[in-house]
């Protein structure tokens, strides 16, 4: 189903809760690693991911359709993900951990063994010095391979100042990689 | 590891695991939190003048738009004393719901023709009330740094 017909179909009363189903089914994934790769434990993502849908499907119906419907959501899981940040005061998941050999003992409650090699996780330690808008946009752009013009609809911001936070982050991971 | 620079080709896997079978269900599960929570009802229409943070404002309005009237309209006539009795008894709300009522419609010269003729130093804001309001002010920016609306 297109997302014109998906979002006509989100916006009539009898057939909003298939729709809806739908439109999780399609979208769920993609917004659940948006998330997670921003505040790294699977139940804070899913409580934003969960807040993100119930507030699509609120708002669905004041949907304008200015911009697309995966980066209307983009944005609202954006938002959310955001201000649970804000609200935590940051928590973040190696706080705790000053080293790498460290980290690696408590690694395997987070990260899949299998999937993750020693750089990968160097590569999230170093992501997690930086502040969280510039690690928002190193995600999209490195990890989901969203093009500039996209995150600027996302995030309302300039396509300078997201290269410009794209380019401050590349630098602050290769010192830290380097200096590690 | 990609090189960091040259990241526009392709989605690159992230290393976090997720439990088993959490995608399955989820549609389910968010479908029951939407039924599960309380259902909104139109928000109820609050008159203008029962909102405390207006109150003082439109009060202000209220106030210098009587005087300018009678500046504008009455410039060399003196209101008798049974009129200055007569408007002594008029309460603040009778006049805030007189202007909502009647003068909604002033077009910008009028506006600021009466915001000129208004001293704002002899009004009674308090610096809590001016400092409270600044505050929301700030919070909303923060909140909204990112945000647009939906």
């Amino acid at each position: 189903m297109e997302d014109k017909q998906l979002i006509l179909a989100l916006q009539t009363d009898h057939l909003k809760q298939n729709a809806f189903k739908n439109l999780v089914g399609a979208y769920k994934e993609r917004l659940y690693w948006h998330i997670r790769k921003m505040v790294y434990h699977h139940d804070d993502a899913d409580d934003i991911l969960q807040d993100t849908f119930v507030k699509v499907f609120k708002a669905i119906d004041n949907f304008r359709g200015d911009s697309g419907l995966y980066t209307w959501m983009y944005r609202i899981a954006t938002n959310e993900t955001l201000r649970h940040l804000e609200k935590t005061k940051k928590r973040k998941i190696f706080s705790s951990v000053d080293n790498y050999e460290a980290f690696t003992k408590i690694k395997d409650h987070t990260f899949a063994t299998l999937d993750a090699d020693a750089i990968e996780i160097k590569l999230q330690m170093a992501l997690d010095t930086l502040p969280d808008k510039q690690r928002l946009v190193f995600n999209m752009k490195y990890f989901d391979a969203i093009s500039y013009e996209e995150m600027a609809k996302i995030t309302g911001k300039s396509i300078g100042g997201l290269k410009a936070n794209y380019h401050h982050a590349v630098k602050k991971i290769e010192k830290f990689i380097k200096d590690d | 590891m990609n090189d960091l620079n040259n990241s526009s080709d392709k989605k690159i896997e992230h290393p976090f695991k997720v439990p088993n079978n959490y995608f399955d269900n989820l549609e389910s599960s968010i479908l029951e939190k939407i039924e599960a929570e309380p259902k909104t009802e139109a928000a109820p229409t609050i008159p203008l003048y029962k909102n405390r943070k207006l109150h003082w404002a439109v009060l202000v309005a209220a106030s210098v738009s009587l005087m300018a009237i009678f500046k504008v309209f009455l410039p060399n006539s003196s209101v008798s004393e049974g009129e200055i009795a007569y408007l002594t008894n008029v309460s603040d709300d009778e006049i805030i719901e007189y202007i909502g009522q009647e003068y909604t419609n002033l077009d910008e010269e009028e506006l600021k023709y009466l915001y000129d003729q208004t001293d704002l130093s002899t009004t009674e804001i308090s610096l809590e009330e001016l400092a409270t309001d600044g505050a929301l002010e700030e919070e909303i920016f923060i909140e909204y740094e990112w945000i647009d609306e939906y």
